[in-house]
């Protein structure tokens, strides 16, 4: 890294000098800079002179960081604030550009869409035949631009190359575009996959030709979108990458959220000053219980605009309660069994219900009302239904059983049949949670022994499943839909990333091994981690640093002797809000 | 109490409660079929699920003195076996810790 640095400081240096020592440069140099702003074009010819001051007055670095980088960031910075008359000032002043000429030029020509130019300059022979060996000390001159570690030049050529042809696709100029394929793209031997795929845009009707390509909306945008991807290949010391200075600040923020342990507010830091957030703050005392049902409460669950709690309950019945006044709206009495597990729908205008009475219900959340009840067909009506999930569009969703024979099925309420599922899963797992992602497109199922099943929701396939160490009770997802939560019998909560399917944090603590218990994310942000526990106490940890921030005392002994705090459910909308069920048959607030 | 869901067997033949098809137990988990209960042919296993087990006593079998306990369906609460407490013959010490399910009160699930 370091080397790179100073090969770039190297290399604006002896720019600066050839410029002013040889002709035939800095003619070469003023055409580069043709289309690029005020800032490239003027520096060149007063750079010398504050060269020599820094050295001077100045110390290389400031307060141990390399001035260089710094006052490039600045300037960066500066124009992306639109200050584009600071931005030259503090140019001329320190003597470092942002970009290189040669950068400036490469991006103007890949924008303006120049694409020989453009190759030129990355592969360097442009140097070469205008200026052939002038100076042996700006060798890279001769190697085209330098590039980060690990990039394949070959690769970027691809992508310009790509990009001239789905152009030249565009403007339906078929037999140039076939020329590019064939003698441009071919003979790079890049990715094969991907130059049948461009092989095939060849007969795709210009109107199809966009989405196929996965191409934004204008040239210029695609072009904006190819540079963004060719400068992450560029070595950072060469040309910064995009937005550096705001991408620094959100680092800092992101590692103050992460070091602050009760933070709970999803208004972001300020860089003034150094961020804390209080414990007062956090929601540590139980404010209000809810003591209507006559059974241990064994799932809770707010609507997505926090407005309403719902309660299940051992008693047969669904509770559902304003979070403003604590006032119960309905009883859901229509169960023949215990309700295990309740959902609502994204719209928050129906509700789910799940009982061991083998039946799922939906009831419209306004009146109360019973909407239909499903059931899922089997051999034996031995198996109730554990839990179920909503489609973004409120209107599907997909129930699940223990039952081997019928373990899943997606249901349509539009349909003209609601009680006949529009997909069933083929048999031979058991599921005793199930979760879909916000947009709709996974399903994650849990298989109680040690399998988490991942299913694409618009093919019904199945991914391959993930395993874990062990038998667990429970499954939530994360707003962005990205990692999973699951509850492990073993007395341990695991975060689990759905795209590298690798278990991320560990979260140690709570009592568990024979009940069904219950942890979900929590906070502004959802920098918490909650979960229930048999010892009747509340462990909510800090997400990032898996640290136990607090062991809340929960819920009373039951009718059974035991105290257990089954379910816990953050409020979505109020962060000091959240609400635990257990044995004691009390909701606490 | 908090919320249990039965635990379900994955084996291809599956010994249930015959009130209530509860898996209780795999087929393949018999250790001995030379028992007979109060209704019959039993079985003896290392491993029963889903099951509730009720207060120890003292009983005289045709194999001596026992400590047992009547083991039930954890879901409709009907009798199914018993659970071996301590043998006091010196013979019969194997069959501590497990338990008998009755043929009679059982039915295979699939």
């Amino acid at each position: 890294m370091k080397g790179d640095e100073d090969a770039g400081q190297v290399f604006s240096n002896g720019h600066t000098t050839s410029s002013n020592r040889s002709t035939p440069r800095k003619s070469l140099h003023t055409a580069l800079n043709g289309n690029t702003s005020t800032l490239n074009g003027s520096s060149p010819t007063v750079k010398n002179g504050p060269i020599k001051r820094i050295s001077a007055i100045q110390s290389a670095t400031y307060r141990g960081h390399d001035r260089e980088e710094v006052v490039r960031i600045l300037i960066q910075g500066l124009l992306d604030m639109g200050y584009s008359d600071a931005a030259s000032v503090l140019s001329t002043e320190s003597g470092y550009e942002l970009e290189s000429p040669s950068v400036a030029a490469f991006r103007s020509a890949i924008l303006d869409g120049n694409w020989s130019e453009a190759e030129a300059i990355l592969l360097g022979s442009h140097r070469l035949e205008q200026a052939p060996g002038l100076h042996e000390d700006d060798d890279q001159y001769g190697e085209g631009l330098v590039l980060a570690e690990g990039a394949d030049r070959g690769e970027m050529l691809f992508w310009i190359r790509q990009q001239k042809f789905l152009e030249l696709l565009e403007q339906r100029e078929l037999g140039v575009a076939l020329t590019v394929l064939r003698q441009e793209l071919t003979p790079l031997g890049q990715d094969i996959h991907q130059l049948h795929a461009l092989s095939t845009l060849l007969m795709c009707p210009p109107e199809d030709l966009r989405t196929k390509a996965h191409w934004p909306g204008t040239v210029e945008e695609s072009r904006k979108m190819l540079l963004q991807d060719l400068s992450r290949s560029i070595a950072p010391s060469v040309m910064i990458r995009d937005h550096r200075l705001a991408e620094l600040f959100d680092q800092v923020k992101q590692n103050q959220i992460n070091q602050c342990l009760y933070h709970n507010t999803s208004i972001p830091p300020s860089l003034y000053s150094d961020h804390l957030c209080d414990r007062d703050d956090f929601p540590s005392r139980t404010s209000f219980q809810l003591e209507d049902h006559t059974g241990e409460v064994w799932h809770v669950q707010f609507s997505h605009d926090g407005s309403m709690l719902a309660t299940a309950s051992q008693d047969r019945t669904v509770n559902i309660y304003d979070t403003v006044t604590f006032k119960c709206l309905h009883i859901l009495k229509q169960h023949n069994a215990e309700v295990t597990y309740v959902a609502w729908s994204p719209d928050d205008t129906k509700i789910i219900t799940c009982s061991q009475d083998c039946k799922a219900r939906v009831f419209d959340v306004e009146t109360g009302r019973l909407h239909v009840t499903l059931e899922h067909q089997t051999v034996d009506s031995n198996y109730g239904i554990t839990a179920a999930a909503w489609g973004p569009d409120s209107m599907s969703v997909v129930t699940a059983s223990h039952d081997r024979n019928s373990q899943l099925c997606h249901w349509n309420l539009l349909s003209s049949e609601p009680e006949r599922p529009v997909h069933v899963w083929p048999r031979g797992f058991r599921v005793q949670d199930v979760a879909i992602t916000d947009d709709g497109h996974w399903l994650v199922a849990l298989d109680p022994q040690n399998i988490i099943r991942v299913f694409d929701m618009h093919t019904y396939r199945e991914e391959p499943p993930i395993k874990t160490s062990g038998k667990m009770t429970s499954i939530s997802l994360s707003r962005d839909g990205s990692t999973v939560l699951v509850n492990l019998a073993i007395g341990e909560v695991h975060m689990i990333d759905l795209a590298t399917r690798e278990t991320v944090r560990k979260f140690r603590g709570q009592k568990q091994g024979e009940f069904v218990i219950r942890s979900c994310f929590g906070g502004a942000a959802e920098n918490f981690v909650v979960s229930g526990s048999e010892d009747g106490k509340i462990y909510v940890w800090h997400k990032e640093n898996e640290t136990l921030v607090e062991t809340l005392s929960g819920h009373g002994p039951g009718q059974g002797g035991k105290e257990c705090v089954t379910t816990v459910d953050w409020n979505p909308k109020d962060a000091g809000m959240f609400a635990s069920g257990g044995d004691d048959r009390k909701v606490r607030m | 109490m908090g919320l249990t869901y039965n635990v379900y067997l994955n084996s291809a033949k599956i010994f249930g409660c015959k009130n209530c098809k509860t898996h209780l137990a795999d087929f393949d988990d018999i250790i001995s079929r030379n028992f007979r209960g109060q209704h019959g042919k039993a079985f003896l296993f290392a491993t029963v699920v889903n099951i509730k087990q009720a207060e120890a006593m003292e009983r005289n079998m045709t194999t001596g003195r026992h400590i047992v306990r009547d083991i039930k369906c954890k879901q409709c609460d009907e009798t199914v076996g018993w659970k071996y407490d301590k043998a006091y013959e010196a013979s019969e010490k194997y069959k501590e810790g497990k338990f008998i399910l009755e043929s009679e009160l059982l039915c295979t699930v699939t």
